[in-house]
């Protein structure tokens, strides 16, 4: 109508951001390590949506990957071990403006921070949440993690991990209000990068477990996975991750999932003797937190004082 | 295109508007002193005519389908147009998209270019030059990046690229009144065979000189006849001398050509009036002033041009004939001897240089005899008249592409500015049907809202509907007539639906609507107090279909959207809604000729349902009467079995109650359910992997599946100028030579994603070649 195209607007910033645009320090991970290839393929959403650097905020716990914010040129809290959700979810519920990014692993979020692990999920806060999966304790050189495989052997374990490890995304898709919960793994930045595009366009808590190799510490995990694509399993579906061919062209063991069903994405993440790649879990239509904890945010000191005043008036004899 | 292919197509398009950012204000004040019923009540004499009510109408309202639309620096929109010499007219961002696939890429260029064209279009004013306006503008987007080093670089260079590959006199169109002729000529510029004329006529003379002995020339094919008749002897047996007549005639044929190619003519005459203000002639072509009468003064040049190209094109039909030796006295004599343009093939008339007449639709109406007798003739002249009042209230306004329709014959066209891609192609096929071609082609530019615009809102109210009549295409008026590129051509009004603060709105785009742009018209609406309500207020487009005497009791508004997206009610005048009924009456004509709700059709579906209906109710009455017979049938012999068990039973005989009715009347029984499990649904493929013969390793050179990367530096560590990262921040091979084999197969086994590919080793005096080439195997 009124001839115009599909793509009619011309409004765009007078800005241009470049991938060096949102690089800062030069990563001090390990050669080879796969945090690189996380870091990498942020920095390459964040240039293909020309994200705001300074509308942009990444908040990490303590760990390995809890060094990506240093590493982005934006906004960045590195804060104490476990506590990133508090942190990203008090920064999302007074500026939903910003487009939030946690960084996490396996021991920052599924031990120490297990309990505000839960709570973010059940808020639905808009954000993106990386879980960087090395099953180990990587930055303290070694200790089982809750991600640790039966037999793994570590610091704290020299015989191998006793316990069957936890599954991150069962216990996130079973946590009340849980709306996105997607597997990738590291050493396939495509499917990495449709993945973590899905999970920014996602309008709420967008949980990533990224299968992630630490090639000094746990070098083992995944190695198998690596050199045999037999045992990944692409998740396909019409509403699920649709990636480039180059992304998935390797992986012959394939399964269809309806992301909108919960009890088989379940059943899906729940599988040990492959890792299960794709979207498992996804519900747009899930009370997102924020749209309440933001009501009001631009209310001057005055416009609260009246509203006080107007409060405590009612009480007035 | 078929009816119900442009319906689809704009049903595709319709979502492009919608209502988001509108909503609805609290309620108004009511103007001091009044009630609801005293405002009601100047809404209707408003709507009458009564000079005394005051409009109140505020500035910056729109019709509220067009808020979004507000800001038209931030449209994108056919303009600027792209004139390419070889006659191409696209717009400037499709122009974009070819170029740059023509250069080695970059994102930071591909990424940038809609900045580069928004800049373009801020700074054009007037025709221009593409490479100049585009490098100028890729230097302020650049300066307005700040970028750093190397990507300001590297922007500037592509840049410079991109312009280098524009071709030399490519020109950009603003969108502006001069943007109809400008397009239109240029297209007529390109269509114009004077070159291969000159051309023809050359090898003609030339043919006909080496046929003609008098001229001992060397002929074209390398054989001099006449050399060769002196060397064989005149009196050789079988030579026979041309007859002296024929000698005459290939001799005029030869003077007329050579009398020809000695003009300098220019293959386009431009005849046009003073009131084509911002039009400017192209350098190829001659200028005639049209002076006061530009129909006359175009057919006087058409006419001079053909009695001037009438021999020429005389001698040339007699040295085909000659040449060919099929040339006869008693049959040809006289067509040649009288030729003129009547006797004007289509080809000759294409090899004509083109009359172009280039005026204002006011030049088309005061020289209507004229304009007539072109339309009428075989003069294949083209005139474009140029309309800029495209909202008139006035009622005797007449449409001159639907007049010149009425001729038949001609090619006409009602076009805009707005809609350049059924310009261009009017344009084309006017000239490919070698007809007269009428264009009128809308233009106007009074409302801040910009030229595009306004000629859209015009085109949406059916002001000025586009349309298209070519005779070329058959002889039906399905074939001939066409209404493609109208917003919903299948509607009286275009209609947007849509939610405002939760409520579905429905809204149409009517003439009204169109004439609210246009200054000197706003004076006939009148804002209503928002929030006011009653059942007398009715939309307008609702209101056209009301009786005259309803109509007298409804007062229509329209919707209409301040700065801020908040809409607001205004009451049409009369002088404005009568002309919305003058205009759907047209538009409804041109819509029957273009067999969209075509009267008869309707009237054909509605007697045949009318037909169907009537079988069917009989139909229904005969099966009605036939169930209720069976199951009064039925309930008898139910009840005669019931009694009579029941009298069984009483009497003590028989044994258990069996209905005898249940056999023929068991419910059919659904077979089982398909039992589905719960289970995981897994479509593992089992890997068939066939063992492929083992060939000859054709290693070729080192490579980096770059997108696989997963950026972890272990090649970088390896050797860092062999492994760069590309603007993905993900490795490639910049260069092989700066590293040796045995390191580009060190960085492939270490590579985790394993995306690098050794290939084989570019020098063949590496140590260890064989156990590396070995090594290298597995990658590649």
């Amino acid at each position: 109508m009124f001839g115009l195209k599909q793509d009619w607007s011309l409004d765009v910033l007078p800005r241009y951001f470049t991938l060096d645009d949102y690089e800062a320090s030069v990563p001090r991970w390990c050669a080879g390590c796969g945090d690189h290839g996380i870091l990498s393929t942020v920095q390459r959403i964040c240039r293909d949506k020309q994200l705001l650097p300074e509308k942009t905020v990444c908040v990490s716990g303590i760990g390995c990957s809890s060094r990506f914010p240093h590493y982005m040129s934006t906004y960045g809290f590195h804060g104490l071990h476990g506590r990133a959700f508090p942190v990203a979810c008090g920064v999302k519920s007074r500026r939903p403006d910003l487009d939030v990014w946690v960084a996490t692993g396996d021991g920052d979020c599924c031990s120490i921070g297990a309990g505000h692990w839960i709570h973010a999920v059940r808020f639905n806060m808009d954000m993106v949440v990386m879980l960087f999966d090395n099953n180990v304790y990587a930055l303290t050189k070694k200790q089982s993690s809750p991600t640790s495989q039966i037999g793994q052997s570590t610091n704290t374990h020299p015989k191998g991990a006793p316990l069957p490890p936890l599954n991150p995304s069962t216990t996130t898709l079973s946590i009340t209000n849980c709306s996105f919960v997607a597997q990738t793994v590291d050493w396939n930045p495509v499917h990495m990068h449709e993945t973590l595009l899905a999970a920014h366009a996602h309008k709420g808590f967008s949980f990533v477990r990224i299968f992630q190799r630490c090639p000094v510490f746990s070098e083992e995990c995944f190695a198998d996975a690596v050199e045999d694509p037999s045992l990944i399993q692409l998740i396909e579906h019409e509403n699920g991750l649709q990636v480039q061919e180059s992304g998935t062209r390797l992986y012959k063991n394939k399964i269809t999932h309806d992301p909108s069903d919960l009890v088989q994405a379940m059943a899906v993440a729940n599988q040990t003797e492959v890792l299960p790649i794709g979207l498992l879990y996804q519900n747009e239509s899930l009370p997102i937190y924020n749209e309440y904890s933001s009501v009001g945010i631009h209310a001057t000191p005055e416009d609260k004082m009246n509203a006080l005043n107007h409060q405590l008036d009612r009480f007035a004899i | 295109m078929s009816t119900t292919d442009e319906v689809a197509r704009y049903e595709e398009e319709t979502p492009l508007i919608d209502l988001e950012g509108l909503h609805f204000p609290p309620d108004g004040q009511l103007p001091e002193g009044h009630t609801k019923h005293d405002v009601l009540r100047d809404a209707r004499r408003f709507h009458a005519g009564d000079p005394s009510v005051d409009s109140g109408v505020e500035s910056d309202l729109l019709p509220a389908v067009m808020h979004t639309l507000r800001r038209p620096s931030l449209i994108r929109t056919d303009y600027p147009l792209v004139l390419l010499p070889c006659g191409k007219v696209q717009p400037l961002v499709d122009f974009f998209v070819e170029l740059i696939a023509t250069i080695d890429n970059s994102k930071i260029l591909s990424d940038n270019l809609v900045r580069v064209e928004r800049q373009v279009r801020e700074a054009l004013k007037t025709v221009s030059d593409a490479a100049k306006v585009i490098g100028s503008a890729g230097a302020k987007v650049g300066d307005m990046l700040a970028l750093n080093e190397k990507a300001d670089h590297d922007f500037r260079t592509k840049g410079a690229e991109l312009v280098q590959a524009i071709p030399t006199g490519t020109k950009l169109v603003p969108c502006t009144a001069a943007a109809g002729p400008s397009v239109a000529l240029h297209i007529i510029e390109a269509n114009t065979h004077h070159a291969s004329l000159r051309e023809s006529a050359v090898k003609m003379r030339d043919a006909l000189r080496g046929l003609n002995s008098q001229e001992p020339a060397v002929e074209a094919s390398g054989i001099n006849t006449s050399k060769l008749q002196e060397v064989l002897g005149k009196t050789a047996s079988g030579s026979v001398p041309m007859d002296k007549p024929r000698t005459a005639r290939i001799d005029k044929a030869i003077a007329t050509i050579e009398h020809w190619l000695k003009t300098d003519d220019k293959p386009m005459y431009v005849v046009h009036s003073t009131s084509a203000q911002d039009f400017s002639c192209p350098s190829s072509a001659t200028a005639v002033d049209g002076k006061d009468a530009l129909c006359k003064e175009a057919m006087t040049t058409f006419d001079a041009l053909a009695e001037r190209y009438a021999p020429l094109f005389g001698a040339m039909r007699t040295a085909r004939l000659e040449l060919a030796n099929a040339y006869e006295s008693p049959r040809h004599d006289h067509l040649l001897e009288h030729f003129c343009r009547r006797c004007f093939s289509d080809a000759e008339f294409n090899l004509m240089p083109r009359v172009v007449a280039v005026g204002t639709v006011h030049d088309g109406l005061s020289d209507m005899a004229s304009l007539s007798s072109i339309l009428r003739s075989s003069r294949p002249i083209t005139l474009l008249l140029l309309g800029d009042d495209l909202a008139t209230l006035d009622h005797e306004r007449i449409e001159l592409a639907y007049l010149a329709v009425a001729h038949r014959k001609c090619f006409a066209t009602q076009a805009s500015i707005s809609h350049p891609s059924h310009l261009v192609d009017s344009i084309r096929s006017g000239l490919d049907s070698v007809r007269p071609s009428l264009h009128t082609i809308a233009s106007e530019d009074t409302h801040h809202l910009g030229a595009w615009l306004e000629g859209n809102a015009a085109i949406e109210g059916r002001a000025c509907p586009l349309l298209r009549y070519d005779p070329s295409q058959g002889s039906t008026w399905a074939e001939r007539f066409d209404l493609v590129d109208n917003p919903q051509p299948e509607h009286d009004w275009p209609i947007w639906t849509g939610e405002v603060d939760g409520k579905d709105l429905e809204l149409s785009f009517t003439f009204a609507h169109c004439a609210m742009l246009t200054t000197n018209l706003q004076q006939y609406f009148m804002q209503l107090p928002d929030g006011i309500e009653s059942n007398d207020l009715m939309p307008v487009e609702e209101w056209l279909h009301l009786s005259p005497e309803e109509a007298s009791k409804s007062i229509p508004y329209l919707w209409a959207a301040d700065g801020d997206g908040a809409i607001h009610k205004l009451v049409v005048a009369r002088e404005v809604t009568d002309a919305c009924r003058e205009r759907l009456d047209y538009w409804r004509t041109l819509r029957e000729l273009a067999g969209i709700a075509n009267s008869y059709v309707q009237q054909a579906v509605e007697e045949e349902r009318e037909l169907l209906d009537s079988e069917f109710a009989t139909e229904r009455e005969v099966i009605e009467t036939k169930h209720a017979t069976e199951i009064a049938s039925i309930r008898t012999t139910a009840s005669q079995v019931a009694m009579q068990q029941l009298a069984e039973v009483l009497l003590g005989g028989g044994g258990g109650m069996v209905n005898p009715l249940a056999s023929s009347m068991s419910m059919p029984t659904a077979p089982p359910a398909p039992v589905t499990n719960g289970t995981v649904e897994t479509t593992s493929e089992e890997v068939v992997e066939e063992e492929e013969p083992e060939q000859e390793a054709d290693l070729g050179e080192p490579w980096i599946d770059s997108p696989l990367c997963t950026t972890c530096n272990d090649c970088m560590d390896v050797n860092a100028q062999l492994f760069v990262y590309n603007e993905d921040k993900q490795a490639y091979i910049k260069d092989a030579s700066a590293g040796t084999y045995e390191e580009i197969v060190r960085a492939a086994e270490a590579c985790p994603a394993r995306c690098i590919h050794p290939g084989g080793p570019l020098d063949p005096n590496e140590p260890n070649l064989e156990e590396l080439i070995k090594r290298a195997a597995d990658f590649n």
